[in-house]
């Protein structure tokens, strides 16, 4: 009965009646010009902007400072969150034709789409990060200064349409943000690592890995989001990396996990092939609390499967994956190994070469094989050219829920046409 | 068939007590139920010390927003009352214009109503939901205090953020 006293004291009100009505009315007279909604005490107004549907936020930011201070607040969030109001959207990164990468979310209730503000174009030298230099820039992004970023935000549309850096960089989800990870800038992997926070609408960069990536994987595991692999810039040449690091949102900081062994590759029957093929972590999926990683030797295009192995976060360990696991496991390209757990069950697209009859495999752990779980997957152009997204098919292969898909029904969750664009990336934020 | 239930009613009634709310706004009584009334957690903590009198005087609360919190109150102190029941009569209750609401949603919180708290809450940001920011302004009273600069990069943010999709 937490409760009580504050009743108690309403029920004071209730019994000294008018005297204490008019007195309450003076007193908090001063203060009604401080409200968000002069008429109702905060926390009420509170309890409504936390059931409006999130789209509205950013017109709601729009009606007075104090407005926008609250929806920019997690406290409503964590409100939201108890009251069961959270929103599941889904942000999906776009590639078009001049490379130009654009975020994009969708919320999938009202349909409506939202265009995320782009990463401000602060590209730095590596070595000028670790100085004074880096430091302010880093903390001026992270105060999130509005306006600072919607400057930002003009001046990369207007002047810095071309490349964009990130190529390459991985995607990854944890704590209610999006994270964008490495990736070339001028030929070189980067470390650094941007955060969107969808609460505040903005970017901002965290601190940096310990080693400079490109096309690592990642996942969440335990509310850290771990990466492993990548390539990095090495003796003019592209190096796989075989080490791995973890990311703790709470603290904000990186720490080391033991690089992966690729005991299979250490077994190749001639040297000389050892030589020209690298080990690569060609995925990453969160499953069964371990961290299952499918690898492959490539020797670019080439890729070789060499099954994979697993993560388990308790020994602290790297353990040789599964057979069946690991040379059944459907790839996407270029040794491209996605996949998704929908209520516990690993899941991944088996594309095939021919348009409209992929499948879905599900992980049959018992009997270490994949078997289809879903015969025929829609997929419409999943590749580029004029696509008119079907957004389920991005679903499937790299996110969220195939609850949809467990009933076997497909729908079209939306359609927007986005010309001639490329899927990059597909996250589910549920806030 | 009929009579029997009727004599029980009134073979009961005697032990049934009532409570009398007074609104102190326009002096309009309602008699009610004392489990009826006992949905307010306010009025619970008043019964529960032996504060509340013969009339409870209820003030801030007109007479027309309390017969809205009492039919509320009734319709959810009914045991036999359907979850769909519920939801449609509330529905009922919170479709008001949203001047009412944000007096229905003042006695709910006074009262101590949660149920009631929430639904009107939510009916209220229902009905802004779709509303220019100026109409929401102007609806509660609120003072914009933006800076034309500070308001152009807030509504340039949005303006980004929704442009150019169908």
């Amino acid at each position: 009965m937490s409760g009580t006293k504050a009743a108690q004291s309403e029920y004071n009100e209730v019994s000294l009646g008018e005297t204490c009505k008019r007195q309450r009315m003076t007193s908090i007279c001063y203060e009604e010009n401080l409200r968000l909604i002069p008429r109702l005490p905060d926390e009420i107004s509170i309890q409504i902007f936390a059931r409006l549907p999130r789209v509205c936020y950013l017109n709601m930011r729009l009606v007075a400072r104090n407005w926008k201070a609250v929806m920019m607040n997690p406290e409503l969030f964590n409100l939201r969150k108890e009251l069961g109001m959270t929103e599941e959207w889904l942000y999906l990164l776009t590639k078009f034709e001049d490379d130009k990468l654009f975020w994009l979310a969708l919320d999938p209730r009202s349909k409506i789409w939202q265009r995320l503000p782009p990463i401000p174009n602060v590209v730095y030298e590596e070595e000028s990060r670790k100085g004074v230099y880096g430091l302010l820039m880093r903390n001026m992004v992270g105060q999130s200064n509005n306006l600072t970023n919607i400057i930002m935000g003009w001046l990369w549309r207007k002047h810095a349409l071309g490349q964009l850096p990130f190529g390459g960089c991985a995607i990854g989800t944890a704590d209610g943000c999006l994270y964008v990870l490495g990736g070339f800038s001028k030929a070189s992997a980067m470390r650094c690592v941007w955060r969107y926070d969808p609460i505040a609408n903005v970017w901002s960069e965290v601190t940096p890995m310990t080693t400079g990536r490109a096309y690592c994987k990642t996942s969440i595991l335990n509310n850290k989001l771990y990466v492993v692999g990548g390539v990095s810039r090495a003796h003019g040449g592209l190096a796989p990396l075989q080490s791995a690091e973890v990311f703790d949102p709470c603290t904000g900081t990186w720490s080391q996990v033991p690089s992966m062994t690729f005991s299979k590759a250490q077994v190749l029957p001639a040297a000389f092939l050892a030589d020209m093929l690298n080990p690569i972590a060609t995925g990453m999926t969160s499953y069964k609390g371990r961290l299952y990683v499918p690898q492959s030797l490539y020797s670019w295009p080439f890729f070789v499967d060499v099954g994979g192995e697993i993560y388990d976060p308790e020994t602290n360990s790297w353990d040789e994956m599964p057979i069946g696991m690991g040379e059944g496991w459907p790839t996407k390209q270029a040794g491209t190994k996605l996949s998704v757990v929908v209520d516990g069950e690993l899941y991944a697209l088996d594309p095939s070469s021919s348009p409209n009859s992929g499948k879905i495999k599900v992980y049959d752990e018992k009997e270490d094989a994949w078997k289809v779980a879903i015969e025929k997957v829609p997929i419409t152009d999943f590749f580029g050219a004029d696509v008119c997204n079907n957004m389920d098919s991005f679903t499937s292969s790299s996110s969220e829920s195939m609850e949809e898909s467990a009933a076997v029904v497909w729908k079209v969750i939306a359609e927007t046409n986005l010309g001639h664009a490329e899927l990059v990336s597909c996250q589910v934020l549920n806030i | 068939m009929a009579s029997a239930p009727e004599n029980e009613k009134n073979a009961s009634a005697p032990e049934k007590k009532t409570l009398t709310l007074k609104s102190m706004i326009n002096n309009e009584e309602f008699v009610v139920d004392e489990h009826v009334a006992l949905q307010s957690v306010t009025i619970k903590n008043m019964v529960d010390s032996d504060c509340a009198g013969d009339v409870i005087p209820v003030p801030t609360i007109s007479g027309e927003i309390l017969a809205l919190v009492i039919e509320y109150c009734k319709n959810h102190a009914n045991p036999s009352a359907s979850e769909d029941d519920l939801k449609k009569a509330d529905a009922g209750i919170v479709a008001k214009d949203i001047y009412t609401l944000i007096d229905l949603v003042l006695a709910a919180n006074f009262l101590d109503i949660k149920g009631l708290l929430e639904v009107t809450s939510q009916k209220i940001a229902d009905s802004i939901k779709d509303l220019p920011h100026q109409d929401v302004r102007e609806i509660f009273g609120v003072e914009n205090d933006y800076t034309p600069e500070e308001e152009a990069a807030v509504r340039a943010e949005h303006d980004w953020a929704f442009e150019g999709f169908p």
